[in-house]
């Protein structure tokens, strides 16, 4: 007869060992991670979930010997306070009862709850003969729940936490509702916890590969909650770089002027402007807006004279607007504006010219028609307006950088909630 | 006074402390009540739930120069977990209540003198007791911790009072920062009152553990 | 502050510097360019 008492997961149907059978009141499911009643005979289902969270360094259930006793990991939670986050394994033997293995930033700490507390309040304590000064007070909160637990615990649970260091020693105080419980912490060798229990791969500190700080995207266990502080950082980055792409891309020296299209007719070729690149290489960009039209679109081809070399750059833009109807009802598509960016233009005096070119779709209204209701209508033309500036706001390159700076943390963030 | 068999089945009923006039018969979970080397069966006791407790019936612990062996073992549930009192006969007659928490081990023994205190006296009426409140016993000040509503889920071995289904009580756990432990029991007998202190298990210098399969015993406890 | 902080906000410098450079040199992928046909059809592409 193996000493452990299986029970069935009311949520998945798991099947399940308790494995410290006697003391365990709260499961939660290796499977699907519902958090389950297990006090009394009958299992009850306190909190649904629909995943367990397997993301833990030590897998439950793996024995290991510390400090000459073996021990089997039968409790994995994952808490934070609001600058930190790490993990906790609830370590059982039956002769010698439970222990904690906490592991914040790859450094791992044992725990004894104890029975003789220390004396004092504040800032700092004695125990056993020894003082131990006040280090930190928070409030922590349980992320993650996983195992078995000799308490009432879920997820969202909330303690004060007060630590109290002496040297590489700790005292931990939590005060929940009702209940105070003291914890004597004392550090172990990471080599040890790794060979004891089997630490999965991901949660060691890499060989090589110094360059890359020991596991970047390793959110757990990470003694640091530092998510909010990248986002922080990401976004004051992107606005540097607007900043930035704003001063470098100045001055803005414009030329402008307006045309008439005329709708169907052969491609004409209209100066805009003379601009002056004042830089050693700028952007240049033009915006094209036009009156209203429908079903009609402009081909505008743009090119930059230089006026001493009379070398040409060459750039396409497009003003296109169509409306119609159909069963979802009537649709537009397009816009009266368009805007066409040169990319490195080097510095000189540049002549802005536009070849214009209109066309009606599904086909060109008749030339020269003439309505005879209204026999007094000009041939259908296009009134454009052109604004040529040197500089601009690269958006598109704006965009990227955003992607690059809020990769990281976005991908971080995920992880973490996937947990 | 002499061994007995069980009335229900006739298996031995061995004679762990002829003081104690309940025995739970290992075979056929009845309660034998014994009085004057006679034995009536009284009721059935529930079988105890799987636990992987390293104590059984026959473990002996070293307690202030004395030695206890357990000879009987209560199950009491509440409604948050159920925990185990072992009842310990000691060389020189006395008896201790050893109570399982948290891996962690409260033994004590009797204490009627903290009966007295008016605090005590009213819960012994009948009184809901405050959580918080502190009681001296035994020159010690301690704290209710704990109060808990807990009924029988079971039991093994000899026993100072019946432990069939639907038996009830009411306990006071008070402890303080020095490890010091007082239980107080309110039943439909009356209210007990029990002193002692948390330990380890190591502590208690235990021989004779149950072997848990799966599990080596350490070196220091077999 | 951890050690990928550290990491990360010499990565949020390196991109202002290497906006900097591209606005310098008024360097995007994102230009337009010459358009590789002179004439073509064009009409909407809903539906």
């Amino acid at each position: 007869m193996t000493l452990a008492r299986a029970v069935t997961c009311p949520s998945c149907g798991g099947s399940i060992e308790v494995r410290a059978a006697g003391y365990t009141v709260t499961l939660a499911c290796r499977y699907c991670g519902s958090v389950l009643d297990v006090a009394h005979e009958d299992v009850r289902l306190i909190t649904a979930y629909k995943r367990a969270n397997a993301n833990f360094a030590i897998e439950l259930g793996t024995r290991g010997t510390l400090f000459d006793v073996e021990w089997e990991a039968i409790g994995a939670l994952r808490r934070r306070s609001p600058g930190a986050i790490w993990q906790e394994y609830l370590l059982f033997n039956p002769y010698a009862g439970y222990r904690w293995l906490v592991v914040a930033d790859g450094e791992w700490q044992f725990g004894t709850m104890l029975l003789h507390r220390p004396d004092g309040a504040g800032a700092s304590i004695e125990w056993r003969g020894k003082t131990y000064q006040l280090d930190d007070d928070a409030t922590v909160e349980t992320t993650t729940v996983l195992g078995e637990f000799y308490w009432r615990v879920s997820r969202g649970d909330r303690v004060q936490c007060a630590t109290f260091a002496r040297g590489s020693s700790f005292l931990s105080r939590e005060a929940a509702t009702d209940e105070v419980t003291w914890t004597h912490l004392v550090p172990v060798d990471r080599r040890q916890v790794e060979e004891a229990f089997a630490v999965r791969q991901r949660y060691k500190p890499r060989a090589g590969l110094k360059a890359i700080p020991d596991g970047f995207f390793k959110a757990p266990g990470t003694g640091e909650n530092d998510l909010p502080m990248m986002f922080l950082m990401a976004l004051g980055a992107l606005l540097m770089i607007g900043i930035v792409q704003d001063l470098m891309s100045r001055p803005h020296l414009c030329a402008n002027n307006r045309f008439d299209v005329v709708v169907g007719a052969a491609t004409a070729t209209h100066k805009i402007g003379t601009i002056e690149v004042t830089r050693p290489w700028q952007f240049v960009t033009i915006q094209a807006d036009s009156n209203d039209f429908s079903n009609r679109w402009v081909d505008l081809d743009y090119s930059l004279v230089n006026r001493r070399t009379q070398q040409s750059i060459d750039a396409y833009g497009i003003v296109e607007y169509y409306t119609g109807s159909d069963s979802d009802g009537p649709w537009t598509e397009g816009s009266h504006h368009g805007e066409t960016q040169f990319a490195g233009v080097p510095r000189g005096s540049y002549d802005v010219y536009v070849d214009t070119g209109s066309h009606g779709w599904p086909t060109d209204p008749p030339a020269n028609a003439t309505d005879p209701d209204h026999p007094w209508s000009a041939p259908d033309s296009i009134s454009m307006w052109f604004n040529a500036c040197t500089g601009g706001h690269s958006w598109g390159m704006f965009w990227i950088f955003a992607i690059l700076l809020f990769g990281a943390p976005c991908l971080i963030l995920w992880r973490r909630h996937r947990d | 006074m002499e061994s007995v068999n069980c009335p229900s089945c006739e298996a031995l009923l061995p004679l762990r402390d002829p003081g104690l006039p309940y025995s739970t018969c290992n075979y056929c979970q009845s309660l034998v009540r014994r009085r004057d080397g006679a034995a009536e069966v009284v009721g059935t006791v529930a079988s105890l739930p799987l636990d992987v407790s390293p104590i059984q019936i026959g473990t002996t612990f070293a307690l202030d120069g004395n030695s206890a062996v357990a000879v009987g073992r209560v199950r009491w549930g509440w409604q948050d977990g159920s925990w185990n009192e072992w009842f310990l006969r000691a060389d020189d007659g006395r008896h201790y209540w050893l109570g399982e928490a948290m891996g962690m081990y409260m033994l004590t023994s009797e204490y009627p003198a903290v009966l007295a205190v008016p605090a005590i006296k009213n819960f012994a009426d009948g009184n809901p007791f405050a959580l918080g409140a502190t009681v001296k016993a035994g020159g010690k000040w301690l704290e209710a911790t704990d109060v808990k509503e807990a009924s029988c889920l079971g039991s093994e071995g000899d026993l100072p009072f019946a432990t069939l289904p639907g038996r009830t009580m009411t306990n006071v756990d008070f402890r303080n920062a020095n490890g010091d432990a007082l239980s107080v029991q309110r039943d439909d007998d009356g209210t007990t009152a029990w002193l002692g202190r948390w330990s380890d298990l190591a502590g208690l210098q235990p021989k004779n553990l149950r072997r848990i399969e799966g599990w080596t015993m350490p070196g220091t406890l077999a | 502050m951890s050690k990928r902080l550290i990491f990360f906000s010499a990565w949020c410098a390196f991109l202002i510097i290497l906006a900097g450079i591209a606005t310098w040199f008024a360097w995007s992928p994102f230009s337009d360019d010459e358009r590789p046909v002179s004439t073509g059809y064009r009409g909407p592409t809903h539906k």
